[in-house]
């Protein structure tokens, strides 16, 4: 099991950040866990905070960011192995409309780099405007499932 | 991919830290709690080397002079066989006397090098048929000042007396060693628990991101083993302070000649050494595992 969720990252709505760690080390913190080298880890985290756009805030800690800052460092954390699967739960849930496009945008880029995004949402704005595939569920049932779907 | 030494010593250090405090009075009770285990060994080994001649109900020697002709040697093995009084007996010749004193003195081997098995007086080790001191006496006078005959020892209350009582005090050190192991894989268990849950945002990222179970219960195994041997050495340090400033006071040539004898060997000192980091290790290894297999995998 643990081998498979290498291949599955994870966002939550809270972030799920450690708040004694800084930015850079957060995210080294999911390659050191699963046993990458020291000199792996050097290069993947500043290139995937240059991804997210916090390359100047990698020795800040959490505490010091913004909502929209720490879902684009949980983003890295989530990223920087590379996943096959992106899962996000309410990723935007926690911030405001300007800053969920940022986010929005940001998985949209991770997307075309050939990784699948599952998000969950309630944000009609944010399915509105990506017009991708859509998938509804009722009572854990799928009732729907589109190809360029809208809220409904 | 394994872990990194570098990362199991980091997270361990941070683990020890975070609850110095019940770090702290871990290592101490398994310090102490080993302290008492090595003690009773000690002790043990040392009534045992000081009381060696008096086991199995013998309670009285019979020293020779190593230049007993071979008749005063069968007049005296004669009066132990034919006696209705004496129950049994064992010769200990010259070469099985120097076999014991190279053992006791083994710390010593300029004194081994300038004694020979031709000097070792041969002796008769009685066993009475009863054991009371009245008679014992009585009996061991009849040896004494018999041609051939160096010198009669007989092992006397005070001896009993000393045997009896190590056995009760080493029996308190055993028992309460134990009671005190017992606290301290509990001690360990509440620390690495304790430090479960202050990780607990840690552990759950580690677990979503794919670490493995073990990589996730080794920083934590090795706070409880890092806690048991820095306890055992503070045991090792009490030990060697309990040899050097009690043992060794006891047998002081200058002291009492009851108690010459009263020693523990280098050997035996590294065995009982040995035996107090094993436990040490078992101990920790047993209350870490309870600890990551109940609360850390749940």
């Amino acid at each position: 099991m643990p081998y498979l969720r290498r291949n599955i990252g994870y966002i939550f709505q809270d972030f799920k950040l450690l708040p004694n760690k800084t930015v850079a080390e957060n995210v080294a913190f999911a390659l050191e866990v699963i046993g990458k080298p020291r000199h792996v880890i050097k290069k993947q985290v500043p290139a995937i905070l240059e991804l997210v756009g916090l390359s100047d805030k990698m020795n800040n800690r959490p505490g010091e960011l913004s909502g929209g800052e720490q879902q684009r460092v949980s983003i890295a954390r989530a990223f920087v192995n590379r996943p096959l699967i992106l899962l996000a739960d309410e990723p935007t849930g926690n911030l405001d409309p300007q800053t969920s496009v940022g986010i929005m945008k940001l998985l949209d880029r991770i997307n075309r780099t050939g990784t699948t995004v599952v998000m969950a949402t309630h944000d009609r704005g944010i399915v509105d405007t990506m017009r991708r595939r859509v998938i509804e569920l009722d009572r854990g049932v799928i009732v729907r499932d589109q190809a360029r779907g809208v809220y409904e | 991919m394994a872990i990194s030494p570098l990362y199991a010593v980091r997270e361990t250090g941070v683990n020890l830290w975070r609850n110095i405090l019940l770090s702290t009075a871990t290592i101490i009770t398994i310090g102490v709690s080993l302290l008492m285990f090595g003690a009773f060994f000690l002790f043990d080994y040392a009534v045992a080397n000081a009381t060696q001649r008096w086991e199995g109900g013998i309670e009285f020697v019979v020293w020779m002079n190593p230049e007993a002709t071979d008749e005063q040697n069968a007049n005296i093995l004669d009066a132990i066989t034919t006696s209705p009084e004496i129950l049994d007996y064992e010769f200990v010749d010259q070469a099985a006397a120097y076999e014991e004193f190279k053992e006791i003195f083994s710390d010593t081997p300029e004194l081994i090098e300038v004694v020979t098995p031709e000097a070792m007086p041969p002796s008769y080790r009685v066993v009475p048929v009863d054991p009371d001191a009245d008679v014992v006496e009585e009996l061991a006078g009849q040896f004494d000042g018999r041609p051939g005959v160096k010198t009669v020892v007989s092992a006397n209350d005070t001896i009993r007396g000393i045997q009896d009582l190590a056995d009760r005090a080493g029996l308190f050190l055993f028992i309460g060693s134990f009671v005190l192991l017992g606290a301290a894989t509990l001690l360990i268990l509440t620390n690495i628990v304790s430090a479960i849950r202050n990780r607990g945002p840690e552990i759950e990222i580690m677990k979503v991101v794919g670490a493995t179970n073990w990589f996730i219960r080794i920083p934590f195994m090795l706070e409880g083993v890092a806690q048991a041997v820095v306890g055992a050495f503070l045991a090792w340090v009490g030990l060697w302070a309990f040899d050097r400033y009690v043992i060794e006071e006891f047998s002081d040539p200058d002291g009492l000649e009851l108690l010459a004898g009263f020693q523990v060997s280098d050997n035996e000192f590294f065995t009982t050494s040995i035996l107090v980091l094993a436990i040490a290790i078992v101990v920790s290894i047993v209350g870490s595992l309870v600890a990551v297999t109940r609360y850390l995998d749940a």
